[in-house]
């Protein structure tokens, strides 16, 4: 009987200390709250401690980034791509035309501008192959030993596949026009239009091939009666044979694949011969 | 003003048509009312619920869809536009009939559970006056009322075809009707006090003394045990073996989907509505301000009691009763079958009784001393 109470007791108190710890929760919920929402807020990079810096790589693999204002246009990078996700035009004053193309932070001059420099990030392997040739070092992987000219990005995650796809040139139509190419950027509007139209670029068609023409179509034969299944003697073949000859039939199939349903069946069976096979086929 | 549908029957009379017709109106006028009513209160107690679950389990819950660009950030008010995405989800969900089913009884059984809480509605008061209809068995009604509900539970669970649904349905009945004792017995003990089975009575008698829940030793536990076992009847956790998802999937409500389904949930909430509210004006003095508690200066402007305030008083009471419900949601676990029955039977309806015989002697000894 005291057990009762002392149970009634413990029930109460173990109620009180709970529900004061759940409140306790909700009480302090500006502190406990553990969700981050991950697209607006971020976890700092946790600090590493591998034994040596990050900045002391050789290499990192993460997102390409092209210090454009130093680029000269050698296209170096986009022919040692091996995968082609670099794209870049240029543009060479034409002539009589006195356009300033501006100086790397090496001092080399520019002998032309870039008015497209794509990097397609959801093609690239991070072969690092780019960044080897490139005579004014203004493609490279951002962090890592590049630390102090490009913070690390280490997740560059959009919404959309295309967004993948970054555009670093900064050259202006208005600098396209000066420099004589109207030509270029009446192409690349009308191609901008074309997309904008839903109309497929050229190389980018799918190839087509001209369908197979369909054959003849093959009028079904249906002469064989149930009675020529009579020429099977072993009656412990003839039931089964008949059985699937019968289904067949009422399937509507052609002559050929009711024998062949009938050979079938049969061939699992003992008292099967080869020589029976050749009679049902000499009933066609 | 006695109630509501006395006092549109009056406001109407003008109008020279038969006193049955103008009933119609006054009592489908209510009807409505109630029936936008228990709709926002789902539509808002989800709401509430999700937030309270969240930030006791150091959550956020709902946080991305906003009104109009509005966004409360990590508070309260952080997704408050999941109200409206939620209701226009369940109402434009595809209704799901299992093939196996019984269609009628499939179809009947949400709108006999809804049609239970809607009824006993009827006898439940908001403020002085604000009543359906005040009659003078209102608490027996709601009482009666309040176990319509589990014949819908039971045809739901039989006519879905599916033994989930099944097992669920008979432990929600085995839990309702267990649980249905207690509830009366407690009740029972407010009514010997106060000598009256009518709310209005019940609130009067509060005013006039002091409220229930203080005015003895036996009915503050009454209060406890009442409360405690109205949580187990709405089939709310730690209560709620009848849709234990772990075990039976979604008990009865397993095979449901839709329409219906949202017409269960509405009255889940509409249920646990209805027992806070009816738990706040027989023990915590209904639409008395909380400053009546010891009824110390009487008659005062102080104590902020009138119509209009009592609303807000009542549902302070109520909406404070369905945050406890929330809050032992999440904080205890669900009990086996078997300790269901041992609170029901061995604790609380002893305890019951006991209350009964000892208030009665409270009673006399009181009454004879004053």
């Amino acid at each position: 009987m005291s057990q009762y109470f002392i149970n009634i007791y413990d029930a109460v108190k173990t109620m009180i200390s709970g529900m004061s710890l759940t409140l306790e929760h909700l009480r302090k919920k500006k502190d406990l709250v553990a969700t981050l929402q991950y697209p607006n807020e971020k976890w700092p990079q946790p600090e590493r401690h591998i034994g040596f810096d990050h900045k002391d790589y050789n290499v990192i693999r993460s997102r390409l980034h092209v210090d454009i204002d130093d680029c000269i246009g050698c296209m170096q990078c986009e022919r040692a791509c091996p995968v082609d996700c670099i794209k870049i035009d240029t543009i060479k004053p034409g002539k009589g035309i006195d356009f300033d193309c501006g100086e790397t932070s090496n001092d080399t001059r520019k002998k032309m501008i870039v008015p497209r420099f794509t990097i397609d990030m959801s093609e690239c392997m991070y072969c690092n192959l780019c960044v080897y040739p490139c005579p004014e070092e203004c493609i490279y992987m951002v962090g890592g030993p590049n630390e102090p000219k490009h913070d690390i990005d280490y997740e560059y995650s959009k919404y959309v596949k295309h967004d993948l796809v970054f555009e670093f040139s900064n050259v202006t139509d208005q600098q396209i026009v000066d420099i004589g190419a109207q030509s270029y950027l009446d192409e690349r509007n009308s191609k901008i239009d074309k997309i904008n139209q839903g109309v497929n670029l050229k190389g980018n068609e799918p190839q087509v091939s001209s369908a197979p023409t369909p054959a003849a179509p093959v009028q079904a034969s249906d002469t064989l009666e149930i009675k020529c299944l009579d020429i099977i003697e072993d009656k412990m073949l003839k039931t089964p044979a008949k059985k699937v000859f019968f289904k067949s039939k009422r399937a509507g199939e052609d002559d050929i694949i009711k024998i062949d349903k009938v050979i079938a069946e049969i061939s699992k069976l003992d008292g099967y011969s080869p020589e029976l096979e050749q009679k049902l086929k000499d009933l066609l | 003003m006695t109630s509501i549908v006395d006092s549109i029957l009056s406001a109407i009379s003008f109008i020279n048509i038969d006193i049955n017709i103008l009933l119609i109106f006054a009592i489908v006028i209510p009807g409505l009312v109630l029936f936008i009513l228990m709709a926002l209160n789902v539509m808002i107690s989800v709401y509430f619920e999700r937030k309270v679950a969240a930030f006791m389990q150091d959550r956020l819950g709902p946080m991305e869809v906003g009104i109009f660009g509005f966004k409360g950030g990590k508070k309260f008010w952080g997704g408050i536009g999941q109200i409206f995405a939620d209701t226009v989800k369940l109402l434009t969900k595809e209704d799901i009939m299992p093939a196996n089913a019984d269609k009628v009884l499939m179809l009947v059984s949400p709108f006999i559970i809804v049609a239970g809480a809607l009824l006993t509605f009827i006898g439940i008061p908001f403020s002085d006056g604000l009543i359906v209809s005040d009659f003078n068995i209102g608490i027996l009604y709601i009482i009666a009322m309040s176990s319509v509900g589990v014949i819908g539970v039971i045809l739901a669970g039989w006519s879905s075809n599916n033994k989930w649904s099944l097992y669920g349905a008979m432990r929600s009945a085995a839990q309702i009707i267990s649980y249905e004792i207690p509830i009366g017995l407690n009740l029972l003990l407010i009514v010997i006090v106060c000598g009256s089975l009518q709310v209005s009575d019940i609130v009067q008698w509060q005013a006039d003394n002091r409220w229930f829940i203080f005015h003895s030793p036996f009915t503050f536990v009454a209060f406890f045990i009442f409360f405690i076992s109205v949580v187990a009847e709405t089939n709310r956790t730690p209560f709620d073996i009848p849709e234990a998802e772990s075990e039976l999937v979604a008990g009865w409500m397993t095979e449901f989907s839709g329409f219906k389904w949202s017409i269960f949930f509405m009255s889940e909430y509409a249920n646990m509505l209805i027992v806070s509210l009816v738990a706040s004006f027989v023990f915590l003095g209904g639409w008395l301000s909380p400053f009546t508690i010891f009824n110390v200066f009487p008659d005062s402007w102080l104590i902020l009691d009138g119509f209009y305030i009592g609303i807000f008083w009542l549902l302070i009471k109520a909406i404070f009763l369905v945050f406890v419900m929330m809050w032992f949601r999440w904080t205890f676990p669900r009990l086996r079958v078997d300790q269901l029955m041992y609170i029901c039977w061995k604790v609380f309806i002893p305890f019951s009784l006991a209350n009964l015989f000892f208030v009665t002697i409270w009673e006399l000894i009181a009454g004879s001393i004053s």
